[in-house]
Order: C-alpha cells, then sequence, then structure tokens
C-alpha cells in the first residue's frame, strides 16, 4: 500500500507490481478502507506499508523490503538485504536513531521535575486506577479533561482522545471507558491522563528545538494553537540567563497582551522567566532531548500553567554532549 | 586563543608576489595601492620580469628579500605557485599573508583539496593566512591599503571584517562619504584558516577600534560562534549585517516550535543574545557603526528633538514609535529656560520645533540645555545646513555680493558650521549623544553644516528616520549592557 498522491511512491509501486506475484495486491491508499486494515491516515501520509496476510504491518523502507524480497530472484536478495540492520539504517537515507516523541504523561512528569508548573494530574491504565488516583490528590478537581496518551498516538484532539469539562466520577468513569475502548492495535501502550481543567483567556506557547546550526535553542511564542498565524515569537540559544528570559518576553510584540487582561492580572514575568528557565534545564539534563512543546501555556492568574506538553527524545544520543561544543 | 594579527595589520614590510608592470594586473593594482595610500613599511615587488614598477625594483624571487625585512607577503599569483612562495615567505621571518588568488574552495573538487592543503601549510609554517580569493586588507595606522581593488578610506575607528570582498569596498566608500573613518578592513574571502570571529577576537584589544562591522552570510558552526562573540561584545560594540535571510520564509503549517523556529529568528535571537547589533542592510550596518564609533551610549531612552521646523520633528516621533526610544515630555524647568530664549511661536514641547525663531546663539544654547538635563538620554538635532542652503542660492543667484548678500550669505554658511562644531562639542563633554540628520549630507554634501560634521568625523544621518534608528542601536546596546550590570 503506498501514498498514490506522491509520484515516486506510485512509481516504486509500479516498479514492484510489475514483478510480484498476482497474489500481492499494489494499492494506492486512497483506495482502500483504511480502519479495515488497521492503519490511520496519519500512518500512511507518511510511510509507505507492506501488510502480510496474518495481518503483520511493515512500514516504510521496511515495507518496499519485504515487496522486493518477495519479487524473488537476485531482487529477493536484494529485499532480504534491506530489511536486515544495517542495510536497513541505510535505506532510511537517515541515522539509525529514530526519535521518539514521549506521550503526554511521560512528558509532563519531565517538565513538571524540572520546575514547570502544568496543570494537576493523575495518570492510571485503567479506569478503576483513575479513580482511585484522584481521590488520593486533592489538586486534581472536577470540571476534569481526560486523553488517552501514549507514545505512538500523535493526534489526540483529531481521534476525540480529549474530552473536556467532565464534572463528575460517574462522567469520568464513562469517559475513562470509552477512550480505552477507542484505542487501536497501532496505538501501543496507552494511559489515561485525567487533569484539572485550567482557564485563561491567554494562552502562549514555550518550546525547545534542536537546530542543525545553533544546537538547542528556547522559543517562546504567543498564541497557543494560533501561535503559526500570530507568528510573534522569540528565540535564544539554551540555554539562558535571568536577563535573557526577561527580554524574550520584552521582545514580544504583543506586550499588551501580557499586561492586564479582560479582568486577569499582568503575566507575572518572574514565573514566565522562570518557566523558559526551567525548560532549558530540562533540555540540559534529559538525555537525548530533541525537542519540548508545551502548547498551549495558559495564563491563569497571571500564572502561566503548562495543560499540554510533547517532548521528543533521540534514544541513541550521547547525553549532554551536544550543548557543550 | 586570539591570533595576532598584527603582521596582517600593521607589517613592518610587504612582500607582493604576482607584480608586473600591466596596470591591469592585480599584482601591480596592489602595489600601486600599497604605494598611493602612503604606507611607510617596506615594499617587496616580485615578479618574474625583471626591472622597475612604480618605482620599485621588482625582484626575481623571494630568496632576493632580506631576511626579516617583511613580516607580511600578499599574494596575487595563481594558485599552483602559492605552496612554494608561502614556504619562501615564511623562511624570511613572514608571519602573515593575504591570499587573493582565486581557484580554491570556490572552483570545484581540486580547489577544496588545494585549499585543506593551504590550511595544513598555515598551520606547519605558523602564519595568519587571510583568504583565499579575497580582496585584500586596509588598515589606517599604517596606512596600508593592500587590496587588489578601491578605496583606501579616513582614518577612524570602525573595524570591518566581510565575507564579502565587494562589501568591504562599499563600506570604504561609505566611510570616505560620510568621513567617519575606518581603523581595519579585511575580506575574509574563503576564510580557510582566519574566520570572521578571529578578526572579532583581535578588533577587540586593537586600540585603533571603537567598533566592529562583520558582515556574514554563511555561519559554519552558528553554536561555537556564539560562544567566541558574546564575551567580545560585553566590550566593544559589534555591527552586524545578514545576507542570505530570505530563504528562511518557508515554515510548516503547524503551531509548534520546530516550525515557528526559521533560521532568521534564531539568528536573530542569538544576536540579542549575544549582545550582537544586528542591522537590516549594509547600508544601516554603516550608519549604525558610524553612530557608535562617534556617540557616547546614551544611559537611558528618554529622547528630545531639537529641529528648526515641524515636518522633521513629526518623523522623528514617529519613527521612535517602532523603537525603544521615548519623545519624552519636555521636563518643565527646561520648557521654561527655553522659553526665554525663543519667540512665542516655538512649539514648547518635545519636539522642540524653534519654528524659524532661533538667532545667533540660540541653538548651541538650546543643545547644550537639553543635552545636559538629567532627564534627557539623548538629543536628535534636525535642519542642519537650512541656512546654508538659502545662502547657496543667494550666492549662485545674480544680485549677489550686492544688496547686502554677501554679508548675510557669510553669516548662514558660518551658523551652519556652528551648529554641526557645538551638536559635536556639547556631546563629547556631556556624555549626551547629539545625532544629526539633514538630507543635505546626501543632496549638498559642500553644505558647511554637513561638511564641519564630515571634518569632524562625524556621522551625519540623510534622514530623521534613520538617525532614530541608529540612536535606538545605541540606547538598546546600553539597556542589554545595563541588564547584565556591565554599564551603570
Amino acid at each position: 500500500m503506498f501514498d498514490g498522491d506522491c509520484g515516486f511512491c506510485t512509481a516504486s509501486a509500479r516498479w514492484i507490481k510489475r514483478r510480484l506475484p498476482d497474489s500481492v495486491a499494489v494499492e494506492p491508499w486512497q483506495s482502500l478502507e483504511l480502519e479495515e486494515i488497521g492503519l490511520s491516515r496519519d500512518g500512511i501520509s507518511a510511510a509507505a506499508w507492506w501488510i502480510e496476510d496474518s495481518g503483520r504491518h511493515h512500514r516504510a523502507h521496511m515495507a518496499i523490503g519485504h515487496a522486493v524480497h518477495a519479487v524473488g530472484g537476485w531482487w529477493g536478495l536484494v529485499g532480504r538485504a534491506m530489511v536486515t540492520p544495517p542495510i536497513s539504517w541505510l535505506t532510511t537515507g537517515r541515522p539509525p536513531h529514530v526519535t521518539v516523541t514521549l506521550s503526554e504523561a511521560e512528558s509532563r512528569r519531565i517538565v513538571t521535575r524540572h520546575g514547570i508548573a502544568v496543570s494537576p494530574f493523575v495518570t492510571g491504565s485503567t479506569t478503576d486506577q483513575v479513580v482511585a488516583a484522584m481521590a488520593s490528590d486533592p489538586e486534581v478537581v472536577y470540571p476534569l479533561v481526560a486523553k488517552l496518551c501514549g507514545r505512538s498516538i500523535a493526534h489526540k484532539t483529531e481521534r476525540g482522545l480529549v474530552r473536556l469539562r467532565i464534572a463528575d466520577e460517574a462522567s469520568l468513569r464513562t469517559t475513562c471507558d470509552e477512550l480505552l475502548a477507542a484505542a487501536r492495535a497501532d496505538d501501543g501502550d496507552v494511559e489515561l491522563l485525567v487533569s484539572t481543567m485550567v482557564a485563561g483567556n491567554r494562552e502562549l506557547i514555550v518550546g525547545l528545538a534542536t537546530d542543525r546550526q545553533f544546537g538547542l535553542v528556547v522559543m517562546l511564542g504567543v498564541g497557543g494553537i494560533l501561535a503559526e498565524a500570530i507568528a510573534d515569537v522569540s528565540i535564544r540559544l539554551a540555554p539562558i540567563e535571568p536577563a535573557d528570559a526577561a527580554e524574550m518576553i520584552g521582545d514580544l510584540s504583543s506586550q499588551a497582551l501580557l499586561g492586564a487582561f479582560r479582568g486577569e492580572p499582568a503575566v507575572d514575568r518572574e514565573s514566565l522567566a522562570h518557566t523558559l528557565m526551567a525548560l532549558c534545564a530540562a533540555g540540559q539534563a534529559e538525555p537525548g532531548l530533541v525537542s519540548a512543546d508545551i502548547n498551549p501555556l495558559i495564563i491563569v492568574e497571571g500564572v502561566p500553567v503548562a495543560v499540554d506538553a510533547l517532548i521528543e527524545i533521540d534514544p541513541s544520543a550521547d547525553s549532554g554532549e551536544r550543548h557543550d561544543r | 586563543m586570539t591570533r595576532d594579527l598584527s603582521p596582517l595589520f600593521d607589517p613592518e614590510g610587504i612582500i607582493i608576489t604576482g607584480v608586473s608592470s600591466h596596470p591591469g594586473k592585480f599584482g601591480f593594482v596592489t602595489l600601486h595601492n600599497i604605494l598611493s595610500a602612503g604606507y611607510r613599511g617596506r615594499v617587496f615587488p616580485i615578479g618574474r620580469e625583471p626591472g622597475e614598477v612604480l618605482g620599485h625594483h621588482v625582484h626575481g624571487s623571494i630568496d632576493d628579500v632580506p631576511e626579516g625585512a617583511a613580516d607580511m607577503v600578499f599574494i596575487c599569483t595563481p594558485r599552483r605557485f602559492n605552496e612554494d612562495l608561502l614556504r619562501a615567505a615564511a623562511a624570511k621571518g613572514v608571519r602573515a599573508a593575504f591570499i587573493a588568488a582565486a581557484g580554491y574552495r570556490e572552483a570545484g573538487p581540486d580547489g577544496v583539496e588545494a585549499e585543506r592543503r593551504l590550511v595544513a601549510l598555515a598551520h606547519e609554517l605558523g602564519i595568519a593566512v587571510a583568504g583565499p580569493n579575497g580582496q585584500g586588507v586596509v588598515s589606517t595606522p599604517s596606512s596600508m591599503c593592500a587590496q587588489i581593488v578601491a578605496p583606501y578610506a579616513p582614518a577612524g575607528g570602525i573595524a570591518i571584517a566581510s565575507q564579502s570582498g565587494n562589501f568591504v569596498s562599499t563600506l570604504l566608500n561609505l566611510a570616505r562619504h560620510t568621513g567617519v573613518g575606518v581603523s581595519r578592513a579585511v575580506a575574509a574571502g574563503n576564510a580557510a584558516v582566519l574566520g570572521i570571529v578571529d578578526y572579532l577576537e583581535w578588533f577587540a584589544d586593537d586600540p585603533a577600534t571603537r567598533v566592529s562591522l562583520i558582515y556574514v552570510e554563511t555561519v559554519d558552526d552558528g553554536r561555537a560562534m556564539f560562544e567566541r562573540i558574546r564575551p567580545l561584545a560585553e566590550g566593544k560594540p559589534i555591527v552586524v549585517v545578514k545576507g542570505g535571510t530570505s530563504a528562511a520564509g518557508a515554515r510548516a503549517a503547524a503551531s509548534h516550535t520546530g516550525a515557528l523556529a526559521s533560521d532568521d529568528r534564531i539568528f536573530d535571537g542569538m544576536c540579542r543574545q549575544a549582545g550582537l547589533i544586528r542591522a537590516r542592510d549594509i547600508e544601516e550596518g554603516f550608519e549604525v557603526a558610524a553612530t557608535f564609533a562617534t556617540q557616547p551610549l546614551p544611559r537611558g531612552n528618554r529622547s528630545v528633538i531639537v529641529t528648526s521646523a515641524g515636518g522633521w520633528g513629526v518623523a522623528a516621533v514617529d519613527a521612535m514609535a517602532d523603537t525603544t526610544l521615548t519623545p519624552v515630555a519636555l521636563p518643565a524647568d527646561l520648557r521654561d529656560a527655553i522659553d526665554r530664549l525663543l519667540p512665542p511661536r516655538w512649539s514648547k514641547s518635545n519636539p522642540i520645533d524653534m519654528a524659524g525663531g532661533e538667532t545667533r546663539d540660540t541653538v548651541p544654547e538650546i543643545l547644550e540645555m537639553v543635552a545636559i538635563h538629567p532627564d534627557v538620554d539623548s538629543v536628535v538635532f534636525l535642519g542642519l545646513g537650512i541656512q546654508s542652503n538659502t545662502a547657496e542660492m543667494m550666492r549662485g543667484g545674480p544680485f549677489h555680493p550686492d544688496f547686502g548678500l554677501e554679508r548675510i550669505v557669510g553669516f548662514h554658511e558660518r551658523q551652519d558650521a556652528r551648529y554641526a562644531e557645538a551638536a559635536v562639542e556639547i556631546s563629547e563633554r556631556t556624555g549626551t549623544p547629539i545625532v544629526v540628520a539633514t538630507e543635505l549630507v546626501n543632496t549638498n554634501p559642500d553644505n558647511p553644516g554637513p561638511a564641519a560634521m564630515r571634518a569632524a568625523g562625524k556621522m551625519c544621518h540623510a534622514s530623521a528616520g534613520r538617525a532614530v534608528r541608529s540612536l535606538d542601536m545605541l540606547t538598546r546596546r546600553a539597556t542589554w549592557l545595563r541588564a547584565r550590570g556591565l554599564a551603570t
């Protein structure tokens, strides 16, 4: 199965189809019912897939490798080589260390450990665990937001895995059951995350990214989900000093948004500076951290509170070395 | 560790290779430029044809140069000769080389290999190598114009290092035009051995340099550049112009850090963090550097505009809206004091629009009152030269020198020269920057107002907006230093 909108994919698929036995169907995903074969649009827009009769899936270059192997003869050997390390690494066209995006729960634990305020939350693998955890944590209060998170779940909202305004335990139980039932085979390990819903009119974004030239950089922007359109951002190289953090905040164009706003107090610049510095500290300390996104960072009574977090890790990276060049 | 570049910028003697009698060849032009600028050290032209060029004996080989007589070699010969020439020069005591010759990294795989060998040789011989593929080096303390192109520039406090050779010429031409001079200027060329930061490190300790101005297109290792530049910027100001920024426009359509962190915004953030002053283009870069070179740093962002007519003042206030400068409300005691000097039609607020009410000493007196006032951090002075502009028309008209025109023309011209001198003297004495702007600096450069600024080696801006922008850069610099406890 391949992306019929992609010229290279289509050409490769045509090459393979000419050489494969008739028992193998080569189809653009646009012509298939994805749910039936257990794949999502997200998964396939990123790669070609080789699906065995048993239902086993192979992704990207591994898919091409299995396909070439199935052609048989000399090509079969080539295909066998393509699915066997280290050739399988070469065919990815990048280093063998593929980055991993930690689940929101894992990411939240990391940023919390470095001193970033997050909306109070508990986690659990089952509905009962979540309800019990809630009972023992007085900070997690109704109304709640419940999410199903896992390393393979990149777009929770789009898949309906974020449920808002849960008012009582009965709805919490129903919601948790529904979320667990919504997990799919390719989601891997999943976890329920339940947190207090915090409210504020102002949303910011803070994050870390790894730049080819400058290494780890820290970013502050206005707008949460609208950040891209507003494009009011300020960037520094991590780590930063208090003066840099203050200047990052002062460099934003939307200064009016940082003052007293719609009945809410002005943004506490020291807290925001602390958030930026804590994020840099996380970037320095967490082995292999490649990027981090806290989006949105909601201003609650003037104080920034993270309500989502995603950290990307390169598991093969040598920790620390990058920042000390 | 800072490389000692004094043999490159202040050599006792220069060997020039590839000198011929053909005035179109680089060797000839370089010898010509070195001699014309008045270089006082010894000069040793090397060429294939024996004889004389420009009154100097051309040696057939570096072997003819006395031991220790030259510490710099300027190489105009083609690539294939240069390794032997460098060895011969090093044997004579040469410690720095400028390689103008092209054909290195920029010229394909052969060139890449040649450049690799050049770098290895430079390390082996312990020679500081500038270039290759560069246009040359200028150093006014040594009256040296070792360049394959023009121009030379007046002496002053700006040190230039550029990844583009022709921008060195642009900047030197701007120095000539404005009268704000240059200490050193070097085209980094391929920067095989010496890079922009190596030059910056040397400029930092160079007593002739007050401000560095760099033009950067590519950054090999941004993190290393940042780490080395940040401590330098705590001392002298560094103005940076970055070329090739527009390609950074493409961004993914998702709101996450990676999508928002386009290359140019990272570079911009790096500049803010390192204390680099970033200019939009080469012309602004020169103006900002020239302002740093010729004005004290302001203590804060409260600015007062002094103008002889209303429109210019409005333009200055508008320009301040995009900056960190505040057109501060005129302090009451200052307003009362000025009120005693001007007829009632003056603006009585900031901008101080004198509305043509000034008499012989009014402008210097008002500039002084404003500059010494404790609630004013900087001054923008607009309208210099308008009296002389009138005088110029009178002088060129059919009635001069009769009808009292000779006398009034002379008065006007003396007045504008005095205003310029007062602006310079008062800012130097009080430590309050006074930036000056008039379009006459471009349209009528001989007007006694801008001419006096040029004669004093001080930047005169072409418009209120440009003066305000440069002043803002000074103010931001002061803020940056204060935030880090590096200034009061």
